[in-house]
């Protein structure tokens, strides 16, 4: 019985071909965006699992409070590591981690230089975390000073087969380091995924501190707890021993937690964190779209077959006749659409395969999703299967098996008008969520496009930025700067540790004058020069600039904005001080508020400090019209200045745009899967207008004997179409309002939501939709009455 | 094998009601051939879907096999449906996508035979109706004759006592006409109870008796000799 359903089904697909294809499209691209979220979300999940004591390991997190503000901190100081380790019992293991950021290495045996990502850690590493070694002895390979362990993805592409112990590495031009070890490969889904570890007795070697008690920012701290330990008990005794070793004072700045391993990725949000980091809400977000458009395509498949039945009515009639039972016939109609199902998966996968790379770059790391070799997926596959097509089946299913067979082989059937209603529902319903998804799309676009053009308060065009931070001294970036002004490729340069508009966010703890007894401040802080303002064209309100030409001003000068000038109400800015420590500052000008950070973030009281050291950037204002001839002209200046180091440069602007760069890829993701919920959705219409087109043809017909215009014809079939959608967008509008206010929220500025974004959108749907009908429509009003008529 | 008592058919729509059938008094012997005869809309076909339990009556009795079953659910009227009343259309009414082997396999597979016996049985009734030779091609590859001939063969498969023809003619020429009648007959002859509507006078004879319904009425009913050429 049941090779009779598989084969009835598969004829009956494969005769209705429009039918089939609308449905096993509509459902492969639902299938696969639930197959890419379901993956991601596994993905998500599994992070940190590789390792196998994951439960008992935590990471020591950090919070620095400073008079009004605090900054929590993934990383520590170096010498909480040791000393926890040797106060508390509990703890098994400890191990620091300090992150290198990008090393350019060179391979002494092929002579190949190139850029990777580092890590420098105590040798327990290995024993915390499990990072089995193909090569090397795990218990001294990070032992000795100036010992490298590489990724097995590095041996492999300078040694080949051979053996990578034992060889050189020179980093930075600097150090040698010799290979002891080769890791096997190490899963996407760790923070610890890196391309090579040095030891971090090296670290001390170098010259870097490896004992403070007040750095911050410098090592990723991680214990194992004895199995059994309470973690809390052990946080509840850190304090005393902060005390111990920085004093009552000090100590009650500094909080330090311990932080699950397994939650970091997800949940933990400090600063400096070990990327990649996690985002739940992407989960949701991700979970509900892919639902919406496996949905969409489940409402096609339910619309079509249903506006279909009198296409299968004579087989229902004459099966039912035979002795079928209704459950037999339901029987038969569900497998046949979960037949359907499985085919739609099949295409499901191919398209899952297609789309995982534009997802992994959305999330801007590798998933480790292997879609038919994980149990856990393949159960979800089936399920799905299932799912989908009992749920896109059964509707139809007990439509055509409730059907008496006397009417339907007298060919009786009226009830098509219930059914259309059903329809025109489900219809509206999908459009409600292709208006919606697209409002919120052009919302997004429209908050990018504000912030990428707003007026910042400074000017960011022709603004190149030239790294200078290493090895080159603070007389040879004057040296630099003037070479370029002289060449007059630039109308200013400055040099400074932060350009507006850079993501870097440097907070100094300042106590006002009229405040001293009380804890310091967070001013965001900047050091410049004296052509720091004409360079980024910003603004003197008041009092004056560095003076040019003196280092005067330098280690005593600084310039506040007006949002210092109101949060510490100074009736006289210009002569008002600061204390950094025992440092006093004076405030020489004031300058107009600018967005230095990103729209997200709020503009912050801000310094400017005179500085001649401690720089990091040059920053050179072209002249209008240069080309890469300018840009290769101050390379030539560079390069005869410090030929030693290698010339770095980028553009304001592009570093301005990248702050938005998740934004924007929310924004591609968006409009990528409002797209595809458009596309599904007028799908189904069109194989709907098909079948409303053949079922009115004799309507038509008569209406055009009498004398109805092919116009006529056409706005009678679309003007449903029209009342469809502007009910759904009515629907639709306060959903993507308020889902539009809330993401608006993260931006400290933002865009107006305006009744224009809502309104294209609907327009958008509108034009499709209508696009989409009026093909049949217009078919069905030229073609000659007489046919139509006589078709019937 | 049929009795019916003051049976009355009315159908309901919104608005509207129609009597279909009106005091309709009419037993059928088992191995009778009985055809009825009536302008278009008297009412033949519904009172056709009332005898092969296809639709229950409004009012009155009915016994098949002795048994009451005017008030029979649609389930259990499925039940008796299959394996003991075998129907024939003017429309045919076969599956397009099932092929001739299962088209009139199809019967069995909802009475629960075996593959093995099914095939036999299948080949059998093919056979019989000499269309053997087209046992794997698709409805829509046939001419009407042979469809017909397909569809009488899916009739006779499960063995039924009963056979119902719904103008069984209608869509054929004369000559299939012909081939399609002398089949009945035969399988008359060989025991099976047959009711047919039809519109030809001349087919019509080929019963024992004649019912001519009227408006839902039945008029007439002629009875005659059964001669044979």
């Amino acid at each position: 019985m049941f090779g009779n359903y598989v084969k009835s089904a598969i004829r009956n697909l494969s005769r209705q071909k429009l039918y089939t294809t609308i449905n096993v499209l509509g459902l492969a691209i639902g299938l696969a965006a639930c197959l890419l979220i379901i993956g991601y979300i596994n993905n998500e999940l599994s992070f940190e699992n590789c390792h196998q004591n994951r439960e008992r390991i935590y990471r020591i997190d950090g919070m620095y409070r400073l008079g009004n503000a605090q900054v929590s901190m993934a990383s520590i100081m170096p010498a909480v590591g040791p000393a926890v380790k040797e106060a508390f019992p509990d703890i098994e293991r400890m191990v620091r981690i300090r992150r290198l950021w990008t090393v350019p290495i060179k391979f002494t045996d092929d002579g190949i230089s190139e850029e990777r990502e580092g890590l420098a850690a105590e040798p327990e590493l290995l024993n915390i975390f499990t990072l089995p070694l193909k090569e090397g002895n795990p218990r001294t390979a990070l032992e000795a000073p100036f010992s490298v362990v590489i990724s097995e993805e590095l041996a492999k592409l300078h040694f080949g087969d051979q053996s990578a112990l034992g060889r050189t590495i020179r980093a930075r031009d600097e150090y040698d380091l010799q290979i002891t070890g080769v890791f096997e490969k190490i899963p996407a889904n760790t923070q610890l995924k890196t391309d090579f570890v040095i030891s971090y007795s090296t670290l001390d070697k170098i010259g870097m501190d490896t004992q403070s008690w007040t750095e911050l920012f410098q090592d990723y701290t991680y214990v194992i707890l004895r199995e059994g330990a309470d973690p809390a008990e052990v946080e509840q005794k850190i304090p005393a021993l902060l005390k111990q070793n920085l004093g009552e004072d000090k100590a009650d700045n500094y909080i330090l937690q311990l932080q699950p391993l397994k939650h970091i990725y997800l949940h933990s949000n400090l600063s400096y964190e070990l990327p990649p980091s996690g985002d739940p809400v992407y989960i949701y977000v991700f979970g509900c779209v892919a639902f919406l458009i496996l949905l969409i395509a489940c409402v096609n498949f339910i619309n079509l077959s249903t506006a279909r039945v009198s296409h299968r009515l004579r087989e229902v009639g004459v099966r039912k006749v035979l002795g079928a039972h209704r459950s037999q016939l339901v029987k038969q109609f569900l497998s046949e659409s979960i037949l359907l199902t499985l085919v739609a998966m099949v295409f499901g996968i191919a398209l899952f395969e297609i789309a995982k790379p534009q997802l992994e770059a959305f999330v801007r790391h590798q998933l480790e999703i292997n879609i038919l070799g994980d149990p856990m997926l393949l159960l979800a596959m089936s399920f799905m299967i299932i799912a989908v097509g009992v749920l896109s089946g059964s509707y139809p299913a007990f439509v055509l098996a409730r059907l008496q067979p006397s009417f339907i082989l007298r060919g009786e059937v009226l009830g098509t008008r219930s059914g259309s209603f059903l329809r025109r529902t489900l219809v509206a319903f999908q459009f409600v969520i292709a208006i919606a998804l697209l409002c919120v799309t052009f919302a997004v676009y429209k908050q990018i496009n504000y912030a990428l053009t707003a007026d910042p308060g400074f000017d960011n065009r022709n603004i190149l930025l030239i790294d200078a931070e290493e090895g080159v001294s603070p007389e040879k970036q004057d040296l630099i700067k003037n070479e370029i002004l002289r060449s007059g490729l630039a109308s200013s340069v400055t040099v400074t540790d932060c350009a507006p508009g850079e993501p870097r966010n440097h907070m100094y703890g300042l106590r006002p004058q009229d405040k001293l007894d009380e804890k310091a401040s967070f001013l965001q802080g900047m050091r410049v020069d004296p052509d720091y303002l004409s360079t980024f064209g910003i603004k003197l309100v008041e009092g004056r600039n560095f003076s040019k030409g003196s280092s005067a001003d330098a280690g005593k000068s600084i310039l506040v904005n007006q949002t210092a000038v109101e949060e510490f109400g100074m009736e006289q800015p210009i002569g008002f001080e600061f204390y950094l420590g025992d440092k006093a500052y004076q405030v020489v000008g004031v300058v107009k508020d600018f967005h230095a950070l990103p729209f997200h973030d709020q503009i912050m009281p801000m310094a400017l400090f005179a500085a001649t050291q401690n720089r990091r950037l040059i920053a050179a204002k072209l002249m209008p019209g240069y080309t890469s001839q300018t840009i290769a002209r101050v390379e030539k200046i560079w390069n005869r200045i410090v030929p030693e180091v290698p010339f770095e440069h980028s553009f304001l602007e592009d570093v301005m745009s990248e702050n938005y760069g998740d934004d924007r890829r929310l924004g591609r993701l968006f409009s990528t899967f409002s797209l595809l919920t458009v596309f599904v959705a007028c799908l189904g219409l069109f194989g709907l207008s098909t079948f409303s087109a053949e079922r009115r043809t004799k309507e038509i017909g008569i209406r055009k004997t009498l004398g109805a215009s092919v116009t006529n014809i056409v706005r009678l079939l679309s003007k449903e179409i029209l009342i469809l959608v502007v009910i759904a967008g009515v629907i639709a509008f306060p959903v993507a309002y308020l889902t539009i206010r809330r993401w608006l929220e993260t931006f400290a500025y933002r865009t107006e939501i305006t009744l224009t974004t809502f309104l294209l959108a609907g327009l958008v749907v509108m034009a499709i939709a209508l696009a989409t009908v009026s093909y049949q429509s217009v078919k069905a009003a030229l073609a000659n009455p007489v046919e139509s008529l006589r078709y019937e | 094998m049929i009795r019916i008592v003051n049976l009355r058919k009315i159908y309901t729509t919104e608005e509207v009601e129609t009597t279909a059938l009106e005091n309709i008094n009419l037993e059928i012997k088992e191995g009778e051939f009985v055809s009825i005869m009536g302008p278009s809309g008297c009412g033949k076909s519904t009172l056709l879907n009332l005898l092969g339990l296809l639709d229950n009556p409004t009012e009155g009795d009915y016994y098949l096999l002795g048994t009451e079953v005017s008030k029979y659910s649609e389930r259990k009227r499925a039940s008796l449906r299959k394996g003991s009343i075998g129907f024939v259309f003017q429309s045919f009414n076969l599956i397009d996508e099932l092929t001739v082997f299962e088209n009139v396999e199809l019967p069995l597979l909802y009475l629960g035979v075996s593959a093995s016996r099914r095939k036999k049985r299948v080949e059998e009734a093919l056979e019989q109706m000499q269309i053997m030779a087209r046992r794997n091609h698709f409805p829509q590859q046939l001419s009407g004759g042979q469809q017909q001939r397909v569809a009488v063969a899916r009739a006779v498969v499960a063995g039924p006592k009963l056979i119902l023809a719904d103008e069984p003619t209608g869509n054929l020429d004369s000559k299939h006409g012909d081939e399609v009648m002398s089949l009945l007959s035969s399988l008359n002859e060989a025991g099976t109870t047959i009711v047919m509507v039809t519109h030809s006078p001349a087919y019509a004879e080929y019963g024992r008796r004649t019912i001519n319904l009227f408006d839902g009425h039945i008029v007439t009913e002629n009875i005659r000799e059964k001669f044979h050429v």
